[in-house]
């Protein structure tokens, strides 16, 4: 190895070794619990997706594709840069409208009543379109 | 019920409160426990950030949060100050409401700048011990063009290594705007040496040589004369300066003094490993408020509060006394320029070597400077 490779290589182990040092030197038993309780939970994560409900779920999802698709392009029209935010944000706006509603009328609230509130709002109908045609894809027109 | 009260929403106190209230989250939910925390400010300021603030490495907002940002879900924070402790009636009485009744208390009550012990220095010295001298000390040395900067040093203060940390910045930062060779750079230190660990000022002298820094040994500032800008010692030695970066003498607060429980110094008399006030099993100190042999240090804080957070659970929980015992751990950056670091780490029984100083180092601690909200809360 040349001579100037040798250094680097030497300056490179140097930095390693005096940062895992520093490292090891600040590191406290409540930060060993913590990354413990993180690579348990991943691995509790990692487990659940990789069970056979998931593994049949995504299959599902695979099947509901052609169904979900045109509602997904429906969504995705709401408005040119909008995106998901945009999206929550007008959702947050008709559930707000839909509180003043209430406000303005006390009374029992079916949730027949308050769907047809939320639908007045055009961002809502096109989502409550879509969740209600997502569980009618995963839970009517997926084969069982 | 029982109640636990902290009071001091520094390091320490934030660290325990969090620490409890996250391993209690149940007991608190169901009312069995409760965590309050009492502090009379309503933002956390990270000091250690206040040596970068000079050399215009860190902006303020950096180092700034609201506490209640930094409060893991139950804890009730009370902005208010704690006028007086009665351990007797288990009682904290604070400013501006209604006194506080606890089973167990936390005094996380840290240390402020004593500035009244040396005469002449609030007018003629500046330091970085606060956000407004740390301030007051960038604007200094942005006109600053060349001159003799002398660094001086009261005790006790906080922070050990930071004096030898803003001789060597400022080394550096000088030669980067080119102007060391304008400039004279005097280190005092009032003992023999140049720190107070002999490792560190073994490691330190040369270092200091090597930069052409002149140092000052058995120089303990006692006045400064502003108008002649001079510093004068208790040894009898007078040093001019252009400017003066003094490192002021600390004291703890004066919560300790009125309520009888604290010694010379308002610092409290604490069990080096329990942590408990002396003669009180319910009572504990952590951090720059104990009396104990250790560097007055966030890390120290931070060890202290986990070992303090593990006694307190088990004393909430079952009553069990305290099984865990803090060593004395310390852990401390060095900066030794504008781009390279090394560290000390040390306990009661094993003094700290000082490795190498590296680029990597300083890159941790400049994640650390920026992370450090995550130890706070406690999920890190």
């Amino acid at each position: 190895m040349a001579l100037e490779e040798q250094n680097l290589v030497d300056a490179f182990r140097e930095e390693g070794s005096s940062l895992a040092s520093a490292a090891l030197a600040s590191v406290t038993p409540r930060m060993i619990n913590r990354l413990g309780g993180v690579a348990e939970s991943t691995i509790a994560a990692l487990d659940l997706l990789t069970s056979p409900d998931i593994v049949s779920l995504l299959a599902t999802l695979q099947k509901a594709a052609p169904t979900l698709t045109p509602l997904l392009e429906e969504v995705s029209e709401l408005g040119p840069g909008e995106g998901m935010r945009g999206l929550a944000k007008r959702i947050s706006n008709a559930v707000t409208a839909g509180a003043d509603e209430v406000r303005a009328h006390p009374g029992p609230i079916t949730v027949g009543a308050m769907l047809k509130m939320l639908r007045q709002d055009p961002a809502m109908a096109i989502a409550l379109r879509f969740m209600l045609g997502f569980v009618r894809s995963m839970w009517v027109e997926s084969p069982k | 019920m029982k109640r636990l009260v902290i009071v001091g929403a520094g390091t320490g106190g934030l660290m325990v409160a969090n620490f409890v209230a996250r391993d209690l989250s149940r007991e608190i939910a169901h009312g069995e426990i409760s965590v309050t925390l009492l502090g009379d400010k309503d933002e956390y300021i990270y000091q250690p950030g206040f040596l970068y603030v000079v050399f215009d490495l860190m902006r303020p907002a950096q180092l700034i949060r609201p506490i209640k940002e930094l409060l893991a879900p139950g804890i009730e924070f009370v902005h208010d100050r704690a006028v007086r402790i009665d351990p007797e009636g288990k009682v904290v009485e604070r400013a501006g409401g209604e006194a506080l009744h606890y089973d167990y208390l936390v005094l996380a009550t840290g240390s402020g700048l004593n500035l009244q012990e040396v005469p002449g220095l609030s007018e003629g010295g500046h330091w970085f011990y606060t956000l407004e001298g740390a301030l007051q000390l960038r604007d200094e040395l942005r006109r600053f063009q060349g001159g003799r900067v002398v660094l001086t040093v009261g005790v006790p203060h906080k922070c050990p290594v930071a004096p030898l940390e803003f001789t060597m910045m400022f080394d550096e930062w000088a030669r980067v705007r080119g102007i060391r060779e304008q400039t004279e750079i005097v280190y005092t230190y009032p003992l023999g040496r140049t720190h107070s660990i002999p490792s560190v000022a073994e490691w330190a002298q040369p270092e200091l040589e090597h930069r052409g820094v002149r140092v000052e040994t058995f120089f303990n500032m006692e006045s400064v004369e502003p108008e002649k800008k001079v510093v004068h010692s208790l040894e009898g030695t007078d040093v001019a300066y252009d400017v003066l970066v003094a490192i002021p003498p600390h004291r703890g607060d004066e919560l300790g003094a009125v309520s009888g429980l604290a010694e010379a110094g308002n610092w409290y008399p604490t069990d080096r490993n329990r942590l408990n006030l002396n003669g009180r099993d319910d009572i504990f100190v952590l951090g720059d408020a104990t009396n104990l042999p250790v560097s007055k240090a966030g890390s120290v804080a931070h060890f202290e509060a986990e070992v303090l957070a593990d006694n307190l659970v088990g004393l909430l929980t079952e009553g069990s006394p305290p099984a865990y015992q803090y060593n004395g751990r310390a852990f401390c950056f060095i900066e030794t320029g504008l781009e390279r670091a090394t560290f000390i780490s040390f306990d009661y029984l094993n003094p700290p070597k000082v490795p190498q100083p590296t680029n990597a180092v300083h890159w941790f601690k400049q994640t650390y400077n920026r992370i450090h909200w995550a130890n706070l809360k406690a999920v890190m």
